[in-house]
């Protein structure tokens, strides 16, 4: 078939017309992403939601349950397992929290005794003495962060309820009728990177959903582990405690050292023997021995293999963009932004011959 | 009144068409009413302009097209994606309800082995190998009867090949 010249650059200008409004679809729905207050923290979790139940909803259609009842059948039973989990924890980890907030002020007095101390230690050894007391200066510091913690906290609370309503109804949707989603999306997709997007498209979300699984229950382990060892030891506040290590052990490299702070903290502002300090290093290590010889092997060795230069850069990014929520979903984005880039390239490189 | 008509069916006929076409085509003509409608919502319909390429020789294939209205011409090149495609040769016309690229749904990374171009305006059903990957996670009976079918086009290409080969050896030997 001869295609005259006028012709071809007549369909190329089409292909960069569609191209165009391609990307500019895509950018727009990005900027509503951004710009909508809670929109993107209830799409991340919709998402998250998606990818841990969406595999239960697929086992129970291939069991010949219709897809609409599978869905509503797992949210149901998914509510009740979250309500009954909320109504069991939720009191446990608010006594913990009222305590905590009572012990505070002696804990935030501890910091400061430790600062002032390690400030002699060092005037000691090298001779130098200086007006500046750190000490007092990060008490007051710590006392006006914590006090705006704990006033700003219904405000926080009150965010995180929209955004906890929000997620489901999304995840909801997401997972009956996500099909419906992604052909519509990829309807809109230009004829000559169609099959390109697609495969990329289905790739990455395959990715996303294995790279998910994994690292939640790698965080749950963690923090089971954790909250073995702290309750076997009998230290205070093993429920926080174990919630906030398997929280931050989601941020690669320096999670884990972020998780054990705060129980090495309360340690040592209770004045707790060497021992308890010991134990306390036992127990976050062989949570991290459990977590590296153990769960990565066998749950995250599948995960895309990103550079640790990669990553670093990627946190570094993730925090200055969206703090700690930038810290955790960095490592996911960079995946993203790696099979694109690599299927891009093998589109334009190795895909034509 | 017609107009009105045409608003309010044309989707329901669009619908139909598209049932028509799978009903008919080779590897879903075993499938149940039900496991159709399940097809249904895993194709995509793309439309393409006269003399505007499906896919191109040598690129990686991720699906099979199945054509719903419109022809497509299949052209093949003895250089590679990037020589101008007015020296490719011409191989075949197909049209209405036939299909092409199905091997793409089997091979890994496979290559397409020749130019598939829109002769005039053309609406296909696209199934892809992402596609035929959800059919199996979520309708496992309907996939294998998919594979099945694949396999049979398979095995009668491959059947085909060796009776041209068999055919050019002894052309060559006479010669």
């Amino acid at each position: 078939m001869h295609i005259s010249e006028h012709r071809r650059k007549q369909l190329k200008l089409i292909e960069w017309i569609r191209l165009g409004s391609f990307i500019g679809f895509l950018g727009f729905f990005i900027l509503i992403l951004v710009g909508i207050d809670n929109l993107l923290l209830s799409f991340v979790l919709a998402l998250v939601i998606n990818y841990l139940l969406g595999p239960i909803v697929n086992s129970l259609e291939r069991a010949g349950v219709h897809r609409l009842f599978s869905t509503v059948l797992v949210f149901s039973l998914g509510g009740i397992f979250v309500g009954f989990g909320i109504t069991a924890i939720v009191p446990f980890l608010s006594s913990q929290f009222s305590n905590l907030q009572e012990q505070f002020p002696t804990y935030i007095g501890g910091v400061s005794r430790l600062i002032t101390q390690l400030e002699l230690k060092i005037q000691d050894l090298t001779g130098v003495s200086y007006q500046t007391d750190f000490g007092l200066e990060a008490e007051s510091v710590l006392l006006g962060w914590t006090k705006s913690l704990f006033t700003d906290l219904p405000g926080i609370v009150s965010q995180l309820g929209t955004t906890l309503l929000l997620s489901p109804f999304f995840a909801f949707f997401l997972i009956k009728d996500g099909r419906l989603f992604a052909k519509n999306f990829l309807s809109i997709v230009p004829n000559h990177i169609f099959e390109l997007t697609l495969n990329m498209y289905y790739q990455i979300n395959d990715q996303m959903g294995q790279f998910v699984r994994a690292r939640l229950l790698e965080a749950l382990i963690v923090a089971l582990a954790v909250w073995v060892g702290l309750y076997a030891i009998n230290f205070p506040f093993a429920g926080l405690l174990s919630l906030f290590a398997g929280v931050t052990n989601l941020i690669p490299y320096v999670g884990p050292l972020f998780g054990a702070i705060p129980a090495i903290i309360i340690a040592l502002i209770n004045d707790s023997s060497t021992f308890t300090l010991v134990m306390l290093c036992v127990v976050y290590g062989t949570a991290q021995l459990i977590d590296i010889f153990f769960i990565i092997p066998l749950v995250v060795a599948k995960l895309v293999n990103l550079h640790p230069i990669t990553v670093v850069v990627a946190m570094i990014v993730g925090a200055q963009l969206l703090g700690i929520l930038g810290m955790i979903i960095s490592i996911p984005v960079a995946s993203v932004l790696k099979v694109t880039i690599t299927s891009v390239y093998q589109h334009l490189v190795e895909f034509r011959a | 009144m017609s107009l009105m008509y045409d608003n309010l069916f044309r989707r329901d006929r669009k619908k139909r068409e598209l049932r028509d076409i799978l009903e008919n085509n080779f590897i879903f003509e075993d499938l149940s009413s039900r496991e159709l409608s399940f097809i249904e919502t895993l194709v995509h319909v793309r439309k393409y302009r006269p003399g505007e390429f499906i896919f191109r020789q040598g690129e990686v294939g991720v699906g099979m097209f199945i054509i719903v209205n419109g022809s497509v011409d299949v052209t093949v090149e003895s250089a590679t994606i990037d020589s101008p495609t007015d020296e490719a040769t011409y191989v075949t016309r197909l049209k209405h309800g036939d299909f092409f690229g199905e091997i793409a749904l089997i091979e890994e990374n496979g290559r397409r082995t020749a130019n598939a171009i829109a002769h005039n305006e053309v609406t296909v059903l696209g199934f892809f190998k992402p596609d035929l990957a959800e059919l199996v996670d979520r309708n496992p009976v309907t996939g294998i009867k998919v594979y099945k079918k694949l396999s049979q086009v398979l095995g009668r290409r491959l059947r085909e090949t060796s009776n041209k080969i068999t055919h050019l050896k002894k052309r060559i030997k006479r010669t």
